[in-house]
Order: structure tokens, then C-alpha cells, then sequence
């Protein structure tokens, strides 16, 4: 196990260890940042990186050494658009993006306008700004509001996410916060408080799902860590039980990625998915809304 | 079952030796070692615990400290509500006596921020209601730590205190970077390993920074769940592949936990050193256990080997001399060494009485004359003797060594019945059995037959000897019955056979006398002629009788038996009668017999004539005569010496003869045929000839199938002179005979005879008187007439007399004696010529003329 500590020279070192330690696969990273840069190792290694959440643009559809199982940030962003103009009727979108995970955010930017746009609304803002150095989340609030959006797409990490919404609640009652499954972990709930009710997130995640085999797993999760299941769980088990069921046919680097690629499809936690040839998920996208405290599915 | 490989006493010995050595050993360090182990545990555990409370005693201060604190903030901020504009720098002022509180948050009854010390426009009037230490504080009323963060810019673990009250919620932000402090004092030196864990087992405070920065959960070490669920324990978990023993106290102020750890591979390494100690000193003992062992076994094993070698020589049949272990060893092994030179020398004494009775059996065995043999049930021979191997002709017991003593059996049915008697009686005893050499030859043997063990023993004597000298005892007894019955009447016909004849003689005499003085057609001549005719049958019966009985007096010399058969020929055609076809075939060489030619002639009359009778209604009737020659065995199965024969066969196509009275046919006046058709004496009259021609009659018939006789005559290699009985002529002549005859009636028909031929007689009265005749006057006697048997001097003693007197006078003698008389009397060597009586003037006429004209 090594810590990328989500700085480049840490994740590179980390992954050069890695690799020269002679593991045959890599869990990892978080975020697509670290991807950025540990990825040109990994295909001049010839070493399989499995990654639980990364989700961006620049990846997808490429032939390398490189496996997403979280869905395309594209096709999020085209989703949570579609939802907030045809069904919240929104129009002026601004959108705050942490520049830190910079291949993610103008992932979900550009999908977002694109998609929006292309419905006939309108991104009127885009506010840039680096997590672990925000000067005031009020002002970034601010910025963003000042184009009098009636939607503002917070493309950013939970505690920012939370913290966002609450300088842009202090400043508006009514402009609609919306958010990425990157945002939305229990902390959002907890930090944000009446700030995020009503705000809109995209989900990998069926919140109402009912099945026995996600409630076993939520049950076994939550004795484990003592706290609530999240997407970044579900897609770290999955990626686990996934790099297992390859290592059982093969053990070796290539053939651990040949084993990968020709699954095909595995059960989730929640029903199955599917690995086209590239090594990239194909899964569902849900637009769930906090309610009460609680997240559920946007009507 | 395979026996189990003995170990060696090498072995067994060590194996005790090490055992000693080494049980003591590792039970005493095994006790030392538990205990000791448990000991240390135990003060492991201790100081864990120790550890572990001191430390969560320490954190709990630093809380309660910071409680205390954030109260006093509260306080001042709570009473002082007139100064509610001076709040921030209230609040700023007490921020600066304190490291660990980083900053404080003022919340309204909604939860939203009203103040924010040190001073942030972003935070005030944000919602904090949803944090759950903020919702429990407000539903307990009491003080409430948050679940610790690790801020991402400093690694440093930090926690949220809440303390509810009116009008203000107060948040303090509590920088835990002590803890850190706190767990690196506690953990000073090497052991143990502290770590702080919050209520989800997350680690927030430890030496290694990079454990809490990557916020390590615990919740799975058993040690740490079983703790978050009531008291805290103590004891081993797994971490990280290695074996941990651990302690955990609990701090109650925020339900963290204090986990103090050690690996037991450090907290116990002075009893893995102890454990090795305990090894080596058990290695070290069980080598002196082997090396003991093996010094011990040396000395024991040094006689054992010495014996067994010894042992080995006895069983190779070695008796060496002298003690079995030449050096005292110890008290057992000695007294071993001397009780088994004590056995040895039993057991050689024991093996020479052995040896000596099995070379007297082996003898006994070897040279006896019966034959005995081992066989198995199912009758292979085992082994057998010599002598059982000359019984079977076989090249010695090695050559009949499995072969199947069946196939010695002329019917090995028999072995069977045997095997029968063995199995009732448990033995068989005297069975006499025939049994066929490996050459063929057939032995008759008397077997005895035993069960020994699983086998049979046979015991065999050959009687085959034996039984053929019992047959030829009986079939000479047998002879020797029909010999003497024969002699009897031999004697009595013998006996009256010399009066009867020269009785006989006197009444032919007279007869003839009588018949020849008168004319033919006179009565008293034809009275004369039955005289002599019954004169003449009288005779012939007292010559049958001696014929039978072999006491005739042969003129036996060299005959062409052939020629004999020859002359009969015209004869036996007038006897068989013309209704019976004769065939005769001869060879065209001379058949050579010394025989009586005149006895021959008879024997062949009588068989032909018999032959006739047994055809009345004509036949075929068939002679034959070749020549034979008579193996030993042939010859001794007929009573007879071997050598070459004449062989005369009388074959007719009869009636045959009842085998019931086959055996009696020669006995004399024995017949078949109605009374005054037979005398009875035809055929023994041929058996008595032919025997006293030392040969031999058989007869071969079957009833309805004809009838052959074979005679057999002892053949000759000499020139036969005599084919035939000569036909006398009656002639007389003028020469001088003397005369002598003691019985004067016969003399007187003698003389008359002789004179009414011609001839001079010079009577004498017995043979004195006859030599005195000769010696008045020999020239004037041509002929000596000679009874052989005569008072004062016989006619054989009379005869040498005369012709010591005058060599060459001829001499005829006359008996009425049988032969075996005159042989008796020494009357068989003369050579003379010989006339039997009773006789007949043409008879005696004939023989004289005949003797006069041989000159």
C-alpha cells in the first residue's frame, strides 16, 4: 500500500515503488490528477492499473494499461444536464471546478456546457479554483453567483462541495445546487447541512436500491469501517473483486490485463457491469437529490 | 505375514539411552518453559495494560483539560451577554492562552454560526446543524467530541468539541498534534507500540505519522472489536502477517481506545532463545545417549556375535573345540556362553547317535533284497532302494524318481484297490499283485503298503521265482503222481507179463503144433487156429499194458520218421475207410527220430483209428510231420528237454473233444466208445510210446471243430538205417542153434519150432549149462538162442561167457521180462538182437533167419 497523498512527485514515486517491487496489478489512484501522471509509468511497465473512481475525458477509449470502472465523466455531466433543464427546468448554469483534479473537472465542464447547451440553456460562469488553497469560499460563491445562474454546478470534492453550498445558500435561497458523484459523500450531508437540501447530484450508486445483495453489503461494510456506504466504496470493492477474479485465471502483468479485458462483464454490488475492450466501465447513471437529510432519487 | 524387520540392538540400546537422556530434558524444559512463558505473558500483559491505561489516563486528561477550557470560553461567553459586542475578542483573547484549540464557533439555536473565532466572513452564518456531534450535543445536552479528521495541509489529526447551552452552541476546533506527543512518550524506547484509535478504529495518534495521514482502520483486529463492544481485553492478535500480544484501555470521554501491542516474537525472544537452549541441550544429550548406546551395545552385542558365529558353525555341522568366549565378558554373558557349549555338545552327540542310526537304516535300506519305496498319495515315487529298482529293471532309484508307480502295475485298478485296504485298515499286508518291469517283463510281487505322513511306503518282495518253482513242483508232482500210478501198473503188468508170455509162447507152440498136423478144413485144425488167435489177442493185450507203462523194450535206432508215415500210408487208407479223405503232407528231406519204428507205426495207427471213430460220418483226415525246434521255455512248460524235434500232427475234422474230459483221454481203459468197441488203452498206449521216446503228445480240439494230436519226437542229425519194420520171412535153415530156456515148457515149443524148420537144437536148462553146450563143441553152434533171464547164470552172463570162448557168435536173447527188468539185470548194453515173448513160430522163425543172414 502506498499513498499518493494527492500530490504528483508522491503518486509517481509510489507507483515507480510499486512497479519495482514486482506486483503484477495496481488498485488505484482516487483521482484522475494522480492518473495523469503515474499513467505513462504503468504503460512503459506494462503494469495493470485498476482505478475505482478516476473518471475522465482523456482516458477513455484508449488501448492501455489503464482500467476505469467509474463511468465516464462525459456522459455524467451529459446526464445531470439532461435532468436539470428538462426536469428542473433550469437554464443559467454557472459551474465552480477545483482545478486540482483538473482532468476530471474540465471532463464534467465541458461535458456539462456541451450537453446544456446543447439543450438551450446556458453556462453563464465558470469559476476556477485549486482545493487546499482557497482563499474564501465566499468569494468563489460569489463569483459564481454573480451572473445570476439559477443553477450552480459544484464540480469539486465533498467537504468543498459542502462548503461551497453553504457560502452560496448564505447568498441565495433559491438558485438550485448541483453536484457530481465525486462531490457526494456522507461529509456533504453532514458539512452542508440545510445548505445541499434539495441539491442535485449525479450517482453511480442506486441510493433506493433494494436488493439483499446490497444490503448484505452495506451491512458488512458498515460493521467494518463504522460508516455509511458511498460510491467510492462500492467501486473499490468492485475493482478489488474484480483484479481477484483475474488474478485467479492468470498471474502474470500480461496476463492479468488479458484476463481483465476479456471478462467482458462481472456482477457488482449492484448488478452487473460491463469492461468494453478498452477497460473502460459501462454502467448506469442516477440523478439523486438530498431530501430531509437524505439522499434519494430526483423524480 | 511378512515379518517385521527386528531392529538392531545398536539401535534399541541408543533409543533407550536417548530416551533417558532426552525426556527429562524436555519435560524439564518444557515445564520451565510453559512456566516461564506464562510468567512473561503475564507480565506482558501487565505492563500492556499498564501502558495502555497510563496512556488513555494521559489522553483523558488532555480532553478533560480541553473541556475544562472550551467550558471556561463558553462560560464567559454565555454570562456576559451585555458584552456580546466584545465576544469575538473574548473569544480571540482565549484562543491565545492555548495551543490546542484552533478555533471556536459560536452557534445560534438553529445551528447556524454567529460568531467565528479567529475571525473567517465565510464561515458566519453557515449550517452547521447536520454535524452529528453538533445534533447529539444539542439532544444530550452534554459535552460532545466529534469523530477526529486528519487535516490534509498539516497530517495532524484535529476534533470538533461541542458544548450545548443557551443562548450559544459552542464548536471548538481541538488540535490533537498532542496525541501525537503523548503516544511517542508513552511508547519511549522500543516497546511497546501505542496507537489512539476513535470510535470507528481509525488510527489518530502514532509514532508513524503516515498511519494516521492514511487514517489506518483497525476495526478488524479482534482485539480492537471486541473492545469497541464492552471491556477492553487483553490479549494476541494477527496484524500485518505477524503475531501481536496487546492490551487495550478505553478513554471514556470520547470512547477511543488505547491499543498497546508488541510483537510476540520481541516479547518473547528471551524464550525462543530458552526454547533453542532447550533444543540444543536436548541434541547434545541425545548424542551422549547414542554415543552410550552404542558403547553398551558394542560390549553386549561382542558375545552375542561370537555365539551367533559359533551358532552358524553348528548349523554348518562344526564342533570346533574350546570355550566360546575366550575372555570373561560379564556374568550373563558367560553363563550364556557355557550353557551353549553344553548344548552344542548335546546336540553333536545327538547328531553322531543320528548319523549312526541313519547310516544302519541307510544300509538296512540299501542292501535289502526288498524292494521299498516312498511314494506319494497320488502315487509318484519320492524315493525307493536299490533293490526296488532291480524289481523294476530300471537303471537305479534315481532313473524311477518321480515316474507314477501305476505304471508298474499290470492293472493299476489294483493300486486303487490297495489304496482302498490302506484307507479301512490302515495298511495293507501280503497283497500279491502283477507288476510289469520298465523292460515288460511281468513279475508277480507281494506287496506290503503302510501310510507315514502324507506318503505311502511300499514293501515289495518278488515271488515271480517262487511262484514258477510252486507251479513246477506241482506240475512235477502231479507227473510224478501219474509216473507212479503208471509204475503200478507197469509193475503188476511187468510182473505177470513174463509168466503170461512164456505161458503164451507154450500154448502158440502147441497150438501151432496142433494146427500145422492137420489138413485144412479138419476140425481140430480150425480149433488150433482159435486157440492161437486167442493166444495172439492175449499177447497183444499184455503188450499195450506194457506199452502204457513204457515197459517195452524199445529197438530204438535212427529213423526217417517220414519214410514211416510214408509206408503206413497204404495201411491207413484200408483203416479210416473210404467215406474219409487222407491227406498227407511230408517234407521231401529225411525227418530224423531214434525211435522204435515198429512202436512209431503203432502210435499212428492207433491216433489214425481213433481219428476215424471221432468221424463216423466220413471226414477229412490230415498228416503232417516237419521239424521243430523247442526253446528253453517251451520245452520246460511241456515237460520236456529243448532242442531240435520231429513234429508229426493227426488233424481230423471230428466230433472235437469235450474239454471236461480232455485231462483223462490218455488215462488208460478210459473211452467213449460203447462197450466192446474199445479197449480203452489206444491212447495211452501213444502217450506211453511217446513219452518213452522221451517225447511228448498234445492234444488241441474243440467240440464240433476236429481234433489235432501233435507228437513230438526228439530228432537226430544221423543217418537213419531203419525207415521201417522189416517184414519178417518164416524160412528155416539147416544151422545149429543152442537153446536156452529155464522154463521147459517154452523150451520144448522152442525146440519143436526151430526143428520143424530145419534146424539143429542144443538144448540147455539155464545159462551154466548153455556155456558148458557151447564149450563141448562151439564150431558146430551158429546161433545162441538165449532166455535173458535164467537161474545159475543169466543169458547176459551166459553170452559173455561165449563169446570170450568164440568172438562174434551171434546171440539172440528172449524175454518175457518188461525192459525196465532186463536194464535192471544189466541186459541193456549187449547189443544183441532181442525177441520178445510171447512170440509166435513165424515170429521166432523170422528174427532167426533174420540174425542168421546178417553176417
Amino acid at each position: 500500500v502506498r499513498d499518493d497523498a494527492q500530490d504528483p512527485d508522491t503518486a509517481r514515486a509510489a507507483v515507480e515503488e510499486l512497479v519495482a517491487a514486482g506486483v503484477v496489478a495496481i488498485l488505484g489512484h482516487a483521482t484522475s490528477a494522480m492518473a495523469e501522471v503515474t499513467l505513462p509509468i504503468v504503460d512503459r511497465e506494462r503494469v495493470l492499473m485498476i482505478s475505482p473512481t478516476v473518471s475522465a475525458d482523456a482516458f477513455e477509449g484508449k488501448d492501455d494499461w489503464f482500467v476505469m470502472l467509474h463511468p465516464s465523466a462525459r456522459r455524467a455531466a451529459a446526464v445531470l444536464a439532461e435532468h436539470a433543464h428538462a426536469r428542473a427546468s433550469l437554464r443559467r448554469a454557472a459551474v465552480v471546478y477545483d482545478v486540482a483534479n483538473r482532468t476530471f473537472s474540465e471532463s464534467w465542464l465541458n461535458g456539462f456546457r456541451e450537453a446544456f447547451e446543447g439543450r438551450g440553456g446556458r453556462v453563464v460562469a465558470a469559476v476556477p479554483f485549486s482545493s487546499g488553497h482557497v482563499p474564501s469560499y465566499g468569494q468563489l460563491a460569489a463569483a459564481a453567483l454573480a451572473e445570476r445562474p439559477d443553477a450552480i454546478l459544484l464540480v469539486a470534492g465533498a467537504l468543498d462541495t459542502a462548503a461551497v453550498a453553504q457560502q452560496i445558500r448564505k447568498r441565495s435561497g433559491d438558485v438550485r445546487i448541483l453536484g457530481t458523484d465525486w462531490g457526494f459523500t456522507h461529509d456533504v450531508l453532514t458539512h452542508g447541512g440545510s445548505a445541499v437540501e434539495g441539491a442535485l447530484f449525479t450517482q453511480k450508486v442506486n441510493v433506493d436500491d433494494r436488493s439483499p445483495r446490497y444490503a448484505r453489503f452495506v451491512e458488512a461494510y458498515t460493521s467494518r469501517f463504522n460508516r455509511p456506504v458511498d460510491f467510492a466504496a462500492i467501486l473499490s470493492y468492485e475493482a478489488a473483486a474484480l483484479l481477484a477474479t483475474a488474478l485467479r485465471r492468470d498471474t502474470t502483468r500480461e496476463g492479468v490485463r488479458r484476463a481483465v479485458l476479456e471478462v467482458g462483464a462481472f456482477e457488482g454490488v449492484q448488478g452487473e457491469v460491463r469492461i468494453d475492450a478498452n477497460g473502460d466501465a459501462q454502467r448506469e447513471h442516477f440523478v439523486a437529490t438530498v431530501r430531509g437529510g437524505v439522499l434519494a432519487l430526483a423524480p | 505375514m511378512t515379518p517385521r524387520r527386528r531392529r538392531a540392538l545398536r539401535f534399541e540400546l541408543s533409543a533407550a539411552f536417548v530416551a533417558a537422556a532426552v525426556v527429562p530434558t524436555l519435560l524439564l524444559g518444557g515445564v520451565a518453559f510453559g512456566y516461564g512463558i506464562r510468567d512473561a505473558r503475564a507480565r506482558v500483559e501487565a505492563r500492556n495494560r499498564q501502558v495502555a491505561a497510563a496512556t488513555a489516563g494521559e489522553v483523558s486528561r488532555f480532553l478533560e483539560a480541553q473541556v475544562a477550557h472550551v467550558r471556561e470560553v463558553a462560560s464567559a461567553a454565555t454570562f456576559d451577554v451585555a458584552l456580546r459586542h466584545a465576544i469575538p475578542s473574548l473569544l480571540q483573547l482565549h484562543l491565545g492562552t492555548t495551543r490546542t484549540v484552533r478555533g471556536v464557533l459560536l452557534l445560534d439555536e438553529r445551528g447556524r454560526v454567529v460568531h467565528a473565532a479567529p475571525f473567517d466572513p465565510d464561515l458566519e452564518g453557515i449550517d452547521l446543524s447536520a454535524r452529528p456531534a453538533v445534533r447529539e450535543a444539542r439532544r444530550t445536552g452534554a459535552a460532545t467530541w466529534s469523530s477526529a479528521a486528519v487535516e490534509l495541509q498539516t497530517g495532524s489529526p484535529v476534533v470538533e468539541l461541542v458544548l450545548p447551552g443557551t443562548p450559544w452552541t459552542l464548536v471548538a476546533h481541538v488540535d490533537l498534534a498532542s496525541l501525537l506527543d503523548i503516544v511517542a512518550r508513552s511508547g519511549d524506547g522500543v516497546e511497546p507500540d501505542v496507537a489512539i484509535l476513535d470510535r470507528d478504529g481509525t488510527v489518530i495518534a502514532h509514532r508513524e505519522r503516515r498511519r494516521v495521514r492514511e487514517q489506518e482502520n483497525l476495526r478488524d483486529v479482534a482485539l480492537v472489536r471486541t473492545a469497541t463492544e464492552g471491556e477492553p481485553p487483553t490479549g494476541t492478535f494477527e496484524l500485518g502477517g505477524e503475531r501481536w500480544v496487546g492490551s487495550v484501555a478505553r478513554i471514556p470521554l470520547t470512547q477511543w481506545l488505547v491499543l498497546v501491542s508488541e510483537r510476540e516474537a520481541e516479547a518473547y525472544a528471551t524464550f525462543a532463545t530458552l526454547r533453542y537452549a532447550i533444543l540444543i541441550v536436548s541434541l547434545a544429550a541425545a548424542l551422549a545417549g547414542i554415543a552410550v548406546g552404542s558403547v553398551y551395545a558394542r560390549r553386549i552385542r561382542r558375545p552375542i556375535e561370537v555365539l551367533s558365529a559359533r551358532a552358524l558353525e553348528l548349523a554348518a555341522g562344526e564342533y570346533p573345540a574350546g570355550s566360546v568366549l575366550p575372555h570373561p565378558v560379564f556374568r550373563e554373558a558367560d553363563e550364556l556362553a557355557r550353557t551353549f557349549e553344553a548344548m552344542a555338545d548335546a546336540v553333536h552327540a545327538r547328531e553322531d547317535m543320528l548319523a549312526r542310526s541313519e547310516r544302519n537304516y541307510r544300509a538296512l535300506f540299501a542292501t535289502t533284497v526288498v524292494g521299498v519305496a516312498r511314494t506319494s498319495l497320488e502315487g509318484t515315487i519320492l524315493f525307493c532302494n536299490e533293490a526296488f529298482a532291480g524289481i523294476a529293471e530300471a537303471d537305479g532309484p534315481e532313473a524311477l524318481r518321480g515316474l507314477d508307480i501305476r505304471g508298474f502295475y499290470a492293472d493299476p485298478s489294483q493300486r486303487d484297490a490297495l489304496l482302498d485296504e490302506v484307507r479301512r485298515a490302515g495298511r495293507a499286508a501280503n497283497v500279491e499283485l502283477a507288476f510289469v518291469t520298465s523292460k515288460g517283463s511281468a513279475r508277480t510281487l507281494l506287496v506290503n503298503v503302510a501310510v507315514d505322513a502324507d506318503a505311502l511306503i511300499t514293501v515289495m518282495v518278488d515271488i515271480t521265482e517262487r511262484k514258477h518253482a510252486a507251479e513246477e513242483r506241482e506240475r512235477l508232482e502231479q507227473e510224478l503222481f501219474h509216473a507212479q500210478k503208471l509204475e503200478a501198473i507197469g509193475r503188476l503188468a511187468g510182473g505177470v507179463a513174463h509168466d503170461f508170455n512164456n505161458l503164451l509162447t507154450a500154448i502158440l507152440g502147441y497150438a501151432s503144433a496142433m494146427r500145422d498136423a492137420r489138413l485144412e478144413g479138419d476140425e481140430d485144425r480150425l480149433n488150433a487156429e482159435g486157440i492161437i488167435e486167442a493166444a495172439r489177442r492175449a499177447a497183444h493185450l499184455t503188450q499195450s499194458l506194457l506199452a502204457y507203462s513204457r515197459k517195452q523194450v524199445l529197438e530204438a535206432a535212427p529213423v526217417d520218421i517220414a519214410g514211416v508215415v510214408r509206408s503206413l500210408r497204404a495201411l491207413l487208407g484200408r483203416v479210416i475207410g473210404e467215406d474219409v479223405e487222407l491227406e498227407v503232407r511230408l517234407p521231401d528231406e529225411p525227418l530224423t527220430a531214434v525211435a522204435d519204428a515198429g512202436q512209431i507205426e503203432q502210435v499212428l495207427l492207433n491216433l489214425c483209428t481213433n481219428a476215424r471213430d471221432a468221424m463216423p460220418r466220413g471226414g477229412r483226415l490230415r498228416l503232417a510231420a516237419d521239424r521243430t525246434l523247442l526253446a528253453d521255455d517251451a520245452a520246460r512248460s511241456l515237460g520236456i528237454a529243448a532242442g531240435p524235434y520231429v513234429r508229426v500232427a493227426v488233424t481230423d475234422s471230428g466230433t472235437g473233444i469235450d474239454p471236461a474230459i480232455r485231462e483223462k483221454i490218455f488215462d488208460p481203459f478210459f473211452t467213449t466208445k460203447p462197450a466192446g468197441k474199445g479197449t480203452g488203452l489206444g491212447l495211452s498206449i501213444v502217450y506211453g510210446i511217446v513219452r518213452q521216446h522221451s517225447g511228448h503228445v498234445a492234444v488241441d480240439s474243440a467240440p464240433g471243430g476236429g481234433t489235432t494230436f501233435t507228437v513230438l519226437l526228439p530228432a537226430c542229425e544221423a543217418r537213419p538205417w531203419r525207415t521201417a519194420t522189416s517184414r519178417r520171412s518164416t524160412v528155416g535153415g539147416r544151422e545149429t542153434i543152442l537153446l536156452a530156456e529155464d522154463e521147459p515148457l517154452v523150451r520144448r515149443v522152442l525146440r519143436r519150432t526151430l526143428e520143424s524148420a530145419g534146424y539143429a537144437v542144443v538144448e540147455a536148462a539155464d545159462g551154466e549149462e548153455a556155456v558148458k553146450r557151447f564149450t563141448e563143441d562151439p564150431d558146430r553152434i551158429h546161433l545162441c538162442l538165449l532166455d535173458v533171464v535164467m537161474p545159475r547164470r543169466n543169458g547176459k552172463e551166459a553170452a559173455e561167457a561165449i563169446a570170450a570162448l568164440r568172438p562174434g557168435t551171434r546171440v539172440l536173447f528172449a524175454s518175457g521180462y518188461a525192459a525196465e527188468v532186463l536194464e535192471d539185470r544189466g541186459h541193456d548194453r549187449l547189443g544183441a538182437d532181442f525177441i520178445a515173448k510171447p512170440v509166435t513160430p513165424e515170429e521166432l522163425l523170422g528174427k532167426v533167419r533174420e540174425v542168421l543172414d546178417r553176417a
